[in-house]
């Protein structure tokens, strides 16, 4: 029975630890938020040193968006430019600042599909132009588990532009009703499509091993 | 049996790939964006929405196949009326010449 004791009072301790630690971490997340909140009302008022900070907290996310949806790496730098631009151009027009996040990540998203859109056209009306230039190969990144990289690389470049953002959106954990949002379909379709995506992926992951 | 792991729930590996390309960007990206972005704000507008029509393939693209449907309306409108003339002229010469043949 005194055994039994100290084991009782770790069972009890253990979930006031976990709770405590999950408010500690609600609370820091909503410190966060607010602390985004209001560099993105200074940056919508022209606050250089509030954009830098909003560019420099989100250009690797974007540029790792940016790099799973065109799946080609001579275009993240250009188009990460695109998007910050269009996000400084932007940002006054944003009524919830609270969303910055999802409406960023829209931004990007449109500037990626348009950007494929706009290089399919040229490739189509300019066809002897460049001829040489392959464009649907991804490069790789160098010294990094270079067999798993290629499959999902190759992976990747089988699947539609949409449907590698919708992967994108994903694992950029964004929610299926902000991702049906940023996507402008419903969430019931959405969650059809990821999933129709994510197997497709899989599929051609396998394949690629 | 499928033992294959799911490249979607694999955190490692997507972390690789932004890490990747996370090191596309140069280390000035951010002031890089901050002056594009100023000479974009201080261009004329206008000027920049002329700039980026002139530039746009399909906008071209558009254009030209406007004007070359203006210019073959255009052509064809003008060839039409002057054969129209000069059928109206050929059937007025007819019918003064018939109306000169007329014995009353």
């Amino acid at each position: 029975m005194d055994k039994q004791k100290p084991d009782d009072s770790r069972a009890t301790s253990q979930p006031d630890a976990r709770q405590a630690t999950e408010a500690t971490c609600a609370r820091t997340d909503t410190a966060e938020t607010a602390a985004l909140t209001e560099t993105v009302r200074k940056a919508q008022t022209g606050d250089e040193e509030a954009q830098r900070i909003l560019i420099l907290s989100y250009q690797h996310r974007v540029a790792g968006f940016i790099y799973t949806i065109t799946n080609r790496s001579d275009s993240v730098e250009d188009l990460a430019q695109i998007v910050f631009i269009k996000m400084i151009r932007a940002l006054p027009r944003l009524s919830q600042p609270a969303q910055f996040e999802a409406w960023l990540f829209r931004l990007a998203r449109n500037a990626c599909i348009d950007h494929i859109r706009r290089e399919r056209w040229q490739k189509f009306l300019t066809p002897l132009e460049n001829g040489e230039r392959v464009l649907d190969i991804p490069d790789k990144p160098a010294g990094i588990d270079a067999e798993e990289l290629d499959a999902i690389n190759h992976a990747l470049s089988k699947l539609k532009p949409k449907d590698r953002a919708l992967i994108a959106l994903a694992q950029e954990g964004r929610s299926q009703v902000e991702m049906a949002e940023i996507t402008g379909i419903s969430v019931v379709a959405l969650k059809a499509r990821l999933h129709r995506a994510r197997e497709q992926l899989k599929q051609y992951y396998e394949y690629a091993t | 049996m499928n033992t294959q792991p799911d490249p979607s729930q694999n955190p490692r590996l997507w972390a690789r790939r932004q890490a990747y390309a996370a090191s596309l960007l140069p280390p000035n990206f951010a002031d890089n964006v901050l002056r594009a972005a100023r000479l974009r704000r201080d261009e004329p507008a206008a000027h920049t929405r002329v700039w980026r029509f002139f530039h746009n393939p399909f906008a071209l693209s558009a254009l030209t196949a406007c004007a070359c449907l203006v210019a073959v309306v255009l052509f064809h409108t003008q060839s039409a009326s002057q054969a129209n003339e000069e059928n109206l002229a050929g059937w007025r010469d007819l019918a003064e010449q018939v109306a000169s043949l007329d014995p009353l």
